[in-house]
């Protein structure tokens, strides 16, 4: 082992208590650090899921009236082999095709406004998590109820509520048709939701998309096909690669303003785009306001044990021991410090971050009010933090960093004793 | 005759001093401004929930808030307004009806959230008409059945000032109503959501299209400076709840539960991350009085043997620790307050971060502007707390130099 690393291994260990103590500063430093860390990218984890996953998807392809401003009227056909066309490319995994309306939905008591999802049962469960959030009852079955009967229908939680009904329950659909008469229908209610989507649970309700058609005269045509794909992140470049196929398709004969048009999440929800962009810088600020204080810390240590010492520093460099050796010893030491403090807060964060990933963080000990809703998305209940190797890695590394830098200034100060005068006790 | 030793003393290590200073001051200013930055956004969003909610207090028939069922209604909901103004505390009791409807056009129909509003009573609350963009105020129009539309919607519905509309809702008994409106005015908050689904009528108008005259869903209650919310809602209980229709009477924070929620988990965050900060500079405050004291053993030892007991010792280095810890505060403090005060008279918005508009809690959010403000009982508890952390951790430094023998210590050497 190179000697300096050497002496100042053993500097450190001749003065146990001052070395845990800061060792302890820079260890509980780096392990809020990678608590905060693996906290955000869970927080951000369920923003980007909740907002996407359920609904939305990640690439939605609308008609260029329609994404330009929703109209009934603005739909467009799209068969299965269409809907093959776009998941045959390698970015999309799944294709969902829509009906959007607007109704009031209500029985003899009272009515509600609501969103109406009109969808393919089994390409929806393919394309988003909807069904997985069903609480009550059950997702709409593989094809629509038989003609003699109410159609199905599967409310958000909260819709539900306002209406009180539950599975089983009748209710009449009123809304404005895409020919401009006011289309009609009895429902029957078969499910019941909660996403964690608040747009969803508060106030949409899913049902086939062919009684969909039907009741807003919409003769088969669709508005919009909602697309999975791998990476959330990746959404834009699916996007492109959408908006190439499609233009290849519109060279069929579509007029311009006709086209398709195909936009990821990040343009469906600008909001939330930035939110998520904030979120992922305001860490910075945390790195700078606790290791600023780490870094007093490890400053003060060091200036200290190096003011103590200055009489044995004054024999080294009078034996012959270069000044800049000195230096290099001395900031080894605050090195070898910062890392044995980020290794261990490293180690405390990471089983922290890895409880609050497996078991989750109890939001309900915080308050005794339930969750809330942010940018369209429920937290409620426990929060799983993310781990992941860079959570851990990246603030040990930056406290190796900020250990260096922070151990410089006393170490410069030290290497440049004057050895007589020191020696003699005369400084 | 301690404190004066300490003061000597901690300035005999200036450098070293100033260091712990600058540190204890840094991270408490830090706290105490992103207390009152915290506390002030909180405010702002509480304000917007509870205005957005309608009220302090809020009165309803009962099981109305939790599913906000049109059919659950005050019938009598402008003798409930009186008699609730007649409750000691009650600033305004304002009656209005909130109603789910369909607005529709030759070119289509939005689903709105309509308010019917006296426009001169609400704006105790809220003036509807700070909006406005284009038109009459719906208390000075001359239209019949006025509506104001927020401006998208407007714009969608390709309707005009002064144009017609059908609103279609369930009136009180469930059956479908349909009504003419004439389009007052147009209204722009910049809220993209707010802007697509925001409309105002009068109660008048509403009462024709329902056919009625008294029914509201909703008296929502503002009360006098300085009256205890939670007292009052009691009192309304008492005096609304006794005959007619059963009411259910409920405080802004039970109003807004998710509100209360997200603020209550934010504090909690702050907290956490001050205690780990506090911390860290324990730690390294702990570290320099260890040192100190090992470094001082033959001073400490000249003392005990001048006759200064060991327990007096450990209480100068207390001392010490308190005299730095009150410079530490009060720089902090002078420090935090000038933030606080920049901070409060600038004002910072949060668009420079790229956040526009922002969903909160079911309430939308637009253009805030950060601001700051003092919770006296905040920042008291968080300066006892940082005292008691930074005295606390120099006890073990303390202890170990009230322990010191006089003989050994004057007989060591560096």
């Amino acid at each position: 082992m190179n000697l300096s690393v050497r002496l100042g291994i053993r500097n450190l260990a001749r003065h146990r208590w001052r070395s845990i103590l800061t060792l302890g500063g820079v260890a509980a430093a780096v392990a809020l650090m990678v608590w905060t860390l693996a906290f955000v990218d869970g927080w951000l984890d369920l923003m980007v899921r909740g907002a996407t996953a359920v609904e939305t998807g990640q690439v939605q392809v609308h008609s260029r009236a329609y994404a330009d401003q929703p109209r009934v009227y603005r739909s467009f056909h799209a068969d299965d082999a269409f809907l093959d066309t776009l998941t045959a490319l390698s970015e999309v995994d799944a294709a969902a095709p829509r009906v959007k309306l607007a109704g009031l939905v209500g029985n003899e008591r009272t009515s509600q406004v609501a969103r109406l999802l009109g969808v393919d049962p089994t390409r929806e469960t393919e394309t988003t998590a909807v069904a997985e959030g069903v609480v009550e009852g059950r997702w709409l079955s593989g094809s629509p109820a038989d003609l003699t009967r109410p159609r199905e229908v599967v409310l958000g939680r909260g819709l539900a509520r306002q209406l009180r009904v539950a599975p089983g329950d009748e209710l009449v659909v009123f809304l404005e048709a895409a020919d401009g008469s006011l289309g009609n229908d009895l429902l029957q209610v078969v499910g019941v939701l909660e996403t964690g989507n608040s747009m969803v649970d508060r106030g949409t309700a899913y049902m086939h998309i062919e009684d969909a058609q039907w009741v807003a005269a919409l003769d088969g045509e669709i508005h919009e096909v909602a697309l999975r794909t791998a990476d959330p992140e990746l959404a834009p470049l699916a996007a492109a690669a959408v908006a190439a196929r499609l233009e290849a398709l519109d060279g069929a004969g579509l007029p311009e303003e006709e086209g398709l048009v195909a936009q990821p999440w990040q343009e469906l929800l600008p909001g939330l785009s930035q939110i998520l962009s904030v979120s992922r810088e305001s860490y910075l600020f945390m790195y700078l306001m606790v290791y600023l204080v780490a870094a007093v810390g490890i400053l003060n240590t060091q200036r200290m044990s190096a003011q103590e010492r200055r009489r044995e520093f004054g024999v080294l460099v009078a034996v012959g021991l270069a000044p800049r050796r000195l230096l290099g010893i001395l900031v080894v030491e605050a090195l070898v410090l910062g890392m044995l403090g980020a290794l261990a807060g490293g180690l405390v964060g990471g089983v922290i971050s890895w409880w609050h990933a497996t078991a989750g963080l109890d939001l309900s000990v915080f308050t005794d009010q339930g969750g809330f809703s942010y940018m369209g998305v429920v937290f409620e209940g426990r929060i799983f933090a993310r781990m992941s190797a860079a959570a851990v890695a990246q603030p040990v590394l930056v406290m190796l960093v900020v250990a260096v830098l922070s151990g410089l200034w006393p170490a410069w100060v030290a290497s440049r004793i004057e050895p007589a005068p020191t020696i003699a006790g005369r400084t | 005759m301690l404190p004066r030793l300490a003061w000597r003393n901690l300035w005999r290590q200036r450098t070293r001093t100033l260091i712990l200073i600058s540190a204890v001051t840094f991270s408490y200013a830090l706290l105490l401004v992103a207390m009152g930055v915290g506390d002030d956004s909180h405010q702002q969003m509480l304000d917007a929930a509870v205005e957005g909610a309608g009220g302090d207090v809020l009165v309803h028939r009962d099981g109305y808030w939790s599913t906000l069922a049109a059919d659950l209604v005050l019938p009598d909901g402008l003798a409930v307004a009186e008699r609730a103004r007649g409750v000691e505390g009650v600033a305004e009791a304002i009656p209005r009806i909130r109603l789910p409807a369909l607005v529709s056009t030759a070119d289509g129909a939005r689903a709105v959230d309509l308010l019917a509003v006296d426009p001169l009573v609400e704006e105790a609350l809220v003036d509807i008409h700070e909006h406005l963009v284009e038109g009459e105020r719906l208390d000075a129009t001359a239209l019949e059945s006025p509506i104001l539309l927020g401006i998208r919607m407007a714009e969608d519905l390709e309707t005009e000032v002064g144009g017609r509309v059908v609103l279609t809702a369930s009136g009180w008994d469930g059956e479908l109503t349909r009504a003419l409106f004439r389009v007052a005015g147009f209204l722009e908050t910049g809220i993209r959501e707010v802007d697509e689904t925001l409309a105002y009528t009068t109660l008048q108008a509403a009462w024709g299209a329902l056919g009625d005259s008294a029914t509201v869903t909703q008296v929502g209650v503002l009360v006098q400076e300085g009256t205890d919310v939670e007292v009052l809602a009691e009192a309304l209980r008492e005096g609304l709840g006794r005959d007619g229709v059963p009411v259910e009477v409920l405080t802004w924070r039970q109003a807004v539960p998710e509100m209360v929620g997200f603020i209550e988990t934010d504090d909690a965050f702050l907290y956490i991350y001050a205690a780990v900060m506090f911390v860290v500079v324990a730690f390294a405050i702990a570290n320099t009085f260890l040192v100190a004291v090992t470094e001082r053993v033959r001073e400490f030892g000249l003392l005990n043997a001048l006759g200064l007991r060991g327990r007096r010792i450990g209480v100068l280095v207390l001392v010490e620790t308190a005299v730095l810890t009150l410079v530490a505060v009060g720089v902090g403090f002078a420090i935090a307050l000038a933030g606080h005060l920049a901070i409060d008279h600038w004002g910072i918005p949060i668009a420079i971060w790229g956040m526009e508009d922002m969903e909160l809690a079911g309430v939308n959010i637009s253009d805030m502007v950060m601001r700051s403000q003092i919770t006296t009982s905040k920042w008291i508890v968080a300066t006892v707390a940082v005292m008691v952390t930074t005295v606390g951790s120099a006890v073990f430094a303390a202890v170990k130099a009230a322990r010191l023998v006089p003989a050994e210590a004057m007989r060591f050497y560096e």
